[in-house]
């Protein structure tokens, strides 16, 4: 078979297998750990090899150093600081930093935003209760 | 709309009776499943049956119900799988001796 572009088909099956493989690790951690570790492992292989990202809710759940399962309050601890989401895994030490700052951004200019169009409601109604 | 639907409120459970079935079980994820050796070429390992909780190229390893772990070569015997949805399917070991991640392409053509 040719490197690169697999069939859909097969795309499919492979995240159905990482979201299995996760939801098992889940739920194998507090009895065995070292097999969501291994269960871990199997998915990102299937993930590098099939050129997948990973799903959006389990791309927190596993240290990006060295590959374990992360449960929070257990074996990661998390902080927001300096407007980012800081990781840190307690197996290795290390820190994953995950910024906030662009939703913060938005945040505010949304309120800015809403303000104003209140704002000029609100004058048009009075306008038209003068009249 | 559909002629069959499945009602199931449990969301997980739903969306996993979907994806395995006996056209895909020997590509998809055989962790998890249940497991019961029906034959083999030694007699030993006729019987061991349990949940599948690791995968190599070359063996399954199955937790019995004593909690005890059993590695079972692929080459020598064949399998009962049991499908989430209650489902049996017997699968020659033969035909899955593969790395995890490469028997989602590797082709099976052959052997039907």
């Amino acid at each position: 078979m040719r490197r690169g572009r697999r069939p859909q088909w097969m795309l499919k099956i492979a995240r159905e297998r990482i979201d299995i493989l996760f939801k098992l690790a889940e739920e194998s951690f507090e009895i065995h750990p070292e097999r969501s570790h291994r269960y871990i492992q199997m998915a990102r292989n299937i993930a590098t090899k099939y050129n997948i990202r990973m799903p959006r809710i389990w791309r927190r759940r596993f240290c990006k150093n060295c590959y374990k399962f992360l449960k929070p309050g257990t074996n990661c601890q998390i902080r927001l600081k300096e407007s980012s989401v800081i990781i840190k895994c307690l197996e290795c030490g290390n820190l994953m930093k995950i910024p906030y700052i662009r939703e913060k951004k938005d945040k505010r200019r949304k309120k800015i935003e809403s303000c104003i169009i209140k704002k000029g409601i609100d004058e048009q109604i009075t306008f038209n209760n003068h009249h | 709309m559909y002629p069959s639907r499945i009602i199931n409120h449990n969301k997980d459970f739903h969306t996993r009776l979907i994806m395995i079935t006996p056209d895909n079980v020997f590509r998809h994820e055989l962790v998890g499943l249940y497991v019961k050796v029906a034959d083999s070429t030694h007699e030993g390992l006729i019987g061991i049956e349990g949940k599948v909780v690791d995968e190599t190229k070359n063996t399954i390893s199955i937790e019995q119900k004593d909690k005890s772990e059993k590695i079972v070569p692929k080459g020598v015997a064949t399998f009962h799988f049991k499908l989430p949805d209650g489902r049996i399917v017997e699968i020659e070991g033969k035909i899955i001796i593969a790395r995890p991640e490469d028997r989602i392409k590797k082709k099976f053509r052959k052997f039907w």
